[in-house]
């Protein structure tokens, strides 16, 4: 594949002619009950023909309700009160969900943001092309048959052939997102409609499949709506971008001046929380005494072990050994499979080791079972990546947080004012002891997570993804709360992470994980300033917009 | 690993092998747990003997002996398939249980067709109409069936259709004394099985209604189906080649657990409807303490549940391709 065709000039200046799409005045109405009355609300935005338009925003924000509304697949739920969705001069929105049959595949096509459910599991990967090509156009079998494998070598799949025959659940993240690419492009529709197509994926097949998008509007002229929370993909990809935030456009421009001069304060919010890819962090010093060490940790899961058979062998985390120095935080990154949060488990002694050994202050804790991990527990805590499947759902707040106390011999009345003390800590009311954790936004129940990690007081914070289902402006204030509470408590921390920004900007050290084994480590201005294994020059390479929001930081 | 089909079939043929080992062990020592025994029975219907008498059938049948003794022979005659003879109904077990199985299974897999057919149609209907009058008629009528016992409905279906109209039989599987020609005969045996297997069936439709309800509004939030309709596909596409088709995974294995529950079934309705079934066989082997008919039965039937659960494993194979056959 070639590298980057992008012109350095964008190419909306040159396709100002009539837009392919006006959005004019879209209102959706949400239903009574809810904290706001529209969805969306007085949405405009034109898309000029082969051109790139990222619409951004936070969760909430109504990017995804207008993509949808485009498709004229909003929930029953979801109204339009008002407004006109004009394509090619008419208007979508007074249609019929028949009428409609025919522009959704045909003219507009949308591929959508979780690639490994968007495919029916059921059916072959070719019989779910070959009917959407079928649902426009009647053609004998044949025909049809030459056009999936001619649309899953458009998308660089390989061996089509083989392929079309697959079933969804053969094909990796990156491979059904393309899929998904091939079947939405194969009536070559005037709009592709992506929204978030790259969130779920790793961020170096995130890289081949934007590449693959901008590649589609090169070679086929389609307008390409691309709906995203992440600035770095807009820096990326985007021609024109509108960012939206509680249902309404709060500025629309080309991608320089919104991104290089943002008018409106929260855009300029948006961007600056957005992680900086710093390379210039100053050399943890190697003084600090050994706090905690992993040496040679392998583990291995079995699988399809039966009554009668032994199963195979899979490593998921292979000879690694990597120790934590006394205040430093310890990033540890890689894309999906690598075996980090493996590793993450064995640290915290949630799962065993097969071979290798963890010290503690020196101590061996490898083996320690029951009452004699105890003392363990306390110095070593763990806050998990989903905040909202990480917190017992029937348990209010108090009780999650002096459980651990109790415990550990605590007695009721300490251990409430302790828990106190820590949601004051994590900037909640201590009202919140009263309360369930549905009641919570997602960024309040991550807090809510450290504040249980660190109610025992732990000398180790082990996080895995602590941020990463989080939107960009409350990452930023988890970000900082961790790093707030890590001086205040004088932790030390292991870091777990797929985003080499974020990455960048906590840790003092880094070890890049690649297929159950330590790579490359070291200090990270060094790492990520003068990587030494190719796997880590690809993994810095394939940050979106790396270029732009390395070079403004000041 | 994954394994071809047929190792997969071979392999849990031999679990099933296991599986029935158990159920002749487990089934032969509890069946000997409640006091009293087959010579109990034929003392009291005969009004009483002397001791000496009962000893010595007692000895006749080898009750007398050890229960291990007695284990160790039932094993070695089950072994060459001889599941005994029955003393009551004169007759060898096999022998009398291969007569009466047919009936059973005839109207097994009829409910079961129904059941799954008219199920899916009407949980089909009432996901379409989610929340709207068709999907409340179904679900009342569903709760109400589910919760109807099935020989209280028989009896009430004899009484309707019997004794006020007189469109059909109240009992048995043929009319006494007529003469028959193979058509007519399977006409007559239809006409016998209309009721037990609506008495037995409507709970069979009402739960497969509600369970394709509820797996099909499952699908219907599934990010493909959101897919499905920006392919530009119609309602009715979507929920045939979509909805429908990965409704009928939960559907497929719900069907197969049935398989054992109906046999359960067929119990109340052959009594209700006096039809010389395996149901009612195992129903008078109880009261007239035939062990070795009873234990027979047990046997059969849970190969039987065994075979059908298997079928439905590679069924299952079939339609859902994420499967990894070990």
């Amino acid at each position: 594949m070639p590298a980057s065709t992008r012109p350095d000039v964008p190419p909306s200046a040159a396709v100002s002619a009539a837009p392919v799409l006006s959005v004019r005045g879209l209102t959706v109405r949400l239903p009574g009950g809810g904290d706001r009355e529209h969805a969306v609300e007085g949405i405009d935005f034109d898309l000029a023909a082969g051109e790139i338009l990222c619409i951004v925003g936070e969760s909430g924000s109504g990017k995804s309700i207008t993509a949808q509304a485009i498709m004229g697949l909003l929930p029953k739920r979801l109204e339009p009160v008002a407004g006109k969705i004009l394509f090619e001069g008419r208007d979508l929105l007074p249609l019929s969900d028949r009428e409609m049959q025919a522009f959704r595949g045909a003219r507009i096509g949308m591929i959508f943001q979780e690639p490994m459910t968007a495919l029916n599991p059921v059916l072959t990967v070719g019989d779910q092309i070959a009917e959407m090509i079928l649902a426009h156009r009647r053609l004998p079998a044949a025909e049809v048959r030459a056009r999936v494998v001619a649309a899953l070598a458009a998308v660089r799949l390989p061996e089509p052939e083989t392929l079309r025959r697959a079933h969804p659940h053969r094909l990796s993240g990156g491979q059904r997102q393309r899929v998904m690419i091939a079947m939405a492009m194969v009536h070559d529709p005037a709009i592709l409609i992506a929204d978030e197509p790259t969130t779920a994926l790793d961020v170096t097949t995130q890289a081949e499949v934007l590449r693959l998008i901008r590649q589609l509007r090169d070679d086929r002229k389609t307008s390409v709506i691309l709906v995203t929370h992440d600035f770095g993909v807009v820096a990326e990809m985007a021609d024109r971008v509108v960012v939206m935030r509680h249902g309404k456009v709060v500025e629309t421009g080309p991608t320089a001046e919104v991104l290089g001069r943002p008018r409106h304060p929260y855009t300029r919010a948006l961007i600056d929380a957005v992680p900086r890819f710093t390379t210039g962090a100053a050399a943890p010093s190697d003084t600090a005494e050994k706090l905690f060490d992993m040496r040679s940790i392998t583990r291995r899961f079995v699988r399809d072990a039966g009554l009668f058979r032994k199963g195979t062998a899979v490593v998921a985390v292979n000879d690694v050994s990597l120790s934590l120095r006394r205040g430093e935080t310890l990033g540890i990154v890689g894309e999906s499979g690598s075996g980090k949060s493996t590793l993450a488990r064995c640290a915290v002694r949630i799962s065993d080791v097969d071979e290798g050994s963890i010290l503690l202050e020196g101590q061996d804790v490898t083996r320690l079972r029951g009452r004699r991990l105890m003392p363990f527990r306390r110095k070593v805590q763990m806050v998990f990546q989903d905040p909202y499947a990480s917190l017992n759902p029937r348990q209010k707040i108090g009780r999650i947080l002096t459980d651990p106390l109790r415990v550990q011999g605590h007695a009721r009345g300490p251990a409430r004012e302790r828990a106190i003390e820590l949601l004051r800590l994590v900037g909640l009311e201590p009202q919140a002891m009263q309360r369930y954790p549905h009641e919570f936004s997602g960024g309040q129940r991550q807090r809510i997570g450290i504040a249980r990690a660190l109610v025992v007081d732990p000398e180790i914070l082990i996080a895995d993804e602590p941020v990463s289902s989080l939107d960009v402006s409350v990452q930023r204030q988890v970000l900082d709360l961790l790093a707030d509470v890590r001086r205040r408590m004088q932790l030390s921390m292991i870091f777990i992470t797929h985003d080499l920004r974020v990455a960048a900007q906590v840790c003092d050290r880094i070890a890049v994980m690649q297929m159950g084994a330590v790579v490359e480590q070291g200090p990270t201005g060094e790492v990520f300033g003068n990587p030494a294994h190719p796997y880590t020059r690809d993994l810095i390479a394939a940050i979106p917009g790396v270029a732009f929001f390395s070079e403004t930081v000041d | 690993m994954a394994v071809s089909r047929l190792t997969y079939v071979r392999r849990r043929l031999g679990r099933a092998v296991l599986v029935v080992v158990a159920v002749v062990v487990l089934g032969f020592f509890l069946i000997r747990i409640p006091p009293g025994d087959m010579v109990d029975v034929i003392v009291g219907e005969a009004g009483g003997a002397d001791l000496e008498f009962v000893e010595m059938m007692r000895s006749h049948f080898g009750l007398d002996r050890s229960l291990w003794e007695q284990f160790l022979i039932y094993i070695r005659n089950v072994l060459v398939l001889d599941l005994g003879f029955s003393y009551q109904q004169q007759s060898p077990v096999l022998k009398i249980i291969i007569d009466r199985m047919p009936i059973t299974a005839l109207i097994a897999a009829i409910v079961m067709v129904f059941g799954v057919g008219l199920g899916m149609l009407f949980g089909a209907i009432a996901a379409t109409y989610v929340n709207r009058w068709p999907d409340t008629l179904v679900s009342g009528f569903a709760l109400l069936f589910y919760a109807t016992p099935n020989f209280w409905l028989g009896l009430m279906l004899v009484l309707l259709f019997s004794i006020y109209v007189q469109w059909l039989p109240p009992f048995g599987i043929r009319t006494l004394g007529m003469q028959q020609t193979a058509l007519s005969g399977a006409i007559d045996l239809a006409r016998h099985l209309v009721l037990p297997v609506i008495a037995l069936g409507t709970h069979y439709v009402a739960i497969f209604a509600r369970i394709t309800r509820g797996a099909m509004l499952e699908v219907a939030s599934m990010d493909f189906v959101k897919t499905a309709r920006a392919k530009g596909l119609s309602r009715l596409q979507v929920i045939r080649r979509h909805i429908l088709r990965n409704a009928l995974l939960p559907l497929t294995t719900y069907a197969g657990l049935q398989a054992g529950n109906l046999i359960g079934g067929t119990v109340l309705v052959e009594t209700v409807f006096a039809i010389p079934g395996l149901g009612r066989l195992t129903y008078e082997s109880i009261v007239t303490r035939d062990y070795l008919l009873l234990l027979g039965i047990l046997i059969v039937t849970s190969v039987l549940v065994i075979i059908v659960n298997l079928i439905t494993d590679i069924i299952y194979t079939f339609i859902e391709p994420r499967v990894e056959l070990t």
